[in-house]
């Protein structure tokens, strides 16, 4: 009754079972709840998750913040790791201006500007640290990426200047440093706060208009905006997961 | 001297190799040994950025455990005690004397901390701007007895407000002298991290 052929068929189906089930094994086996029963923690979450807060309510303009950078990060003239901008809106446009980067503080602006003003602020800017980073994305190199702290960084010794990060950037937060020819960004002063300190600049803010915390101290005061939930990121529309909470962002803001 | 009718085969196996070695080679001097292939960067720039030199030490560099809060500068410590009463007790020492590195380095003193008395100083933060917020005491002609006794925005501010305690006038500033050393300590409250 059984022909060569019809058996040879079914030791194929076999061997394609046992070969289908060995590879969906090799398949999960990383995946969480495997790791979880084999007790793989492997991809354990990382202790720390850092956010930044900005408050655009309290932001006076003195410039502080974009001292205290420079200072601490040895920045080269003329160029910013963050920044100040001041935007007065009028009913015939929005004005912004930075006079280097805010470094000294602001003048007053135009007596006719000022009477026209319905509206006027300043906003800080800095690295948004982003969550899906669009500059990591595009290094041909890897010499940036997104430590497990949530610290975007820049490997200096790996970096080839090609500045694609700073093209892919939707937020200008990246330039080539001018000495060292090579990819810079604010780096939420890893350096500092690896050693348990602030960042410079929120250490120096005269009004708490910086806040920088771990997300998963739920007493850290980054954890309680975050929870308030009335903040907001600037270009949510790019998607990239910023890790700055702004407060008091209006929409006129780019 | 016969030649092997397969020595073609041979040469091509030598060449294929040497191709095999060479690339391998070539590719573990280009990878950093400390390369992480699931994330895709260097792990050793995270220990190399740590070292970065910091500038500014912050608050707790210039009080706690540090010279200006220790009985053997005495006067310091005063100094401190005042500073932690004053209405710019939130403020970073930095912001006005400068970075601590310019000041201290290797646990020494190594020049002066800055001491500027300008108006400009002042004007930085407390200039009337039109784009601050409206509750930040913002200087003004018109207000806070400034009218009263004609203070134009030329006249030295520290002639009567003390840097470290402005609403306090500096008329009675040998008062405050006698005053009892506070306790308050004087910290940064933008958070706390410890990575």
């Amino acid at each position: 009754m059984t022909s060569p052929s019809s058996n040879a068929r079914r030791v194929f189906l076999q061997k394609l079972l046992a070969g289908s089930a060995a590879a969906g094994l090799f398949m999960v086996y990383r995946h969480p709840v495997v790791a979880a029963l084999t007790g793989d923690d492997g991809d354990k979450a990382p202790d720390h998750d850092f956010a930044f807060v900005v408050d655009i309510n309290r932001c006076i303009g003195c410039g502080q913040c974009v001292r205290a950078c420079n200072v601490e990060n040895n920045v080269p003239e003329g160029q910013f790791r963050t920044w100040i901008e001041r935007y007065v809106v009028t009913p015939s446009g929005v004005h912004i201006d930075s006079p280097q980067g805010g470094m000294n503080g602001f003048d007053e602006v135009d007596e006719s500007l000022a009477e026209e003003a319905l509206n006027t602020f300043f906003v800080p800017k800095l690295c948004n640290h982003c969550a899906e980073a669009p500059c990591i994305q595009v290094c041909p190199v890897g010499a940036t990426y997104r430590s497990p702290e949530g610290f975007v960084l820049v490997d200096s010794e790996h970096c080839i200047g090609c500045s694609y990060c700073v093209q892919a950037c939707p937020y200008g937060v990246r330039f080539i440093n001018h000495e060292k020819r090579i990819a810079d960004k604010c780096t939420w002063c890893y350096h500092r706060v690896s050693k348990g300190k602030l960042p410079a600049c929120v250490t120096v803010c005269p009004t708490q208009a910086r806040l920088f915390g771990d997300l998963n101290d739920p007493n850290s005061a980054v954890a309680k905006v975050r929870q308030a939930d009335n903040w907001d990121v600037l270009k949510p529309e790019a998607h990239t997961e910023s890790m700055c909470l702004y407060l008091g962002l209006q929409r006129v803001v780019v | 001297m016969n030649i092997s009718p397969r020595s073609h085969i041979y040469r091509l196996i030598v060449l294929l190799v040497i191709v095999v070695v060479g690339f391998v080679a070539v590719r573990g001097l280009a990878i950093p040994s400390s390369w992480d292939s699931e994330n895709f960067y260097r792990l050793d720039s995270l220990e190399e950025l740590k070292l970065q030199p910091m500038h500014l030490g912050g608050n707790e560099s210039c009080g706690g455990a540090s010279c200006h809060d220790q009985e053997r500068v005495a006067k310091h410590k005063t100094q401190l005690a005042t500073v932690g009463r004053g209405s710019h007790k939130g403020l970073a020492c930095e912001n006005c004397h400068g970075p601590l590195s310019a000041h201290v380095s290797d646990d020494k003193k190594v020049a002066s901390a800055v001491i500027d008395r300008e108006n400009k100083l002042c004007l930085n933060c407390h200039a009337q701007l039109v784009s601050r917020p409206k509750d930040f005491p913002q200087f003004d002609t018109e207000a806070n007895g400034h009218w009263y006794f004609d203070v134009e925005i030329t006249k030295p501010c520290l002639d009567c407000h003390s840097p470290h305690n402005p609403r306090q006038m500096a008329a009675k500033k040998d008062k405050s002298k006698k005053q009892p050393k506070a306790t308050s300590e004087q910290t940064s409250t933008n958070g706390e991290v410890q990575l």
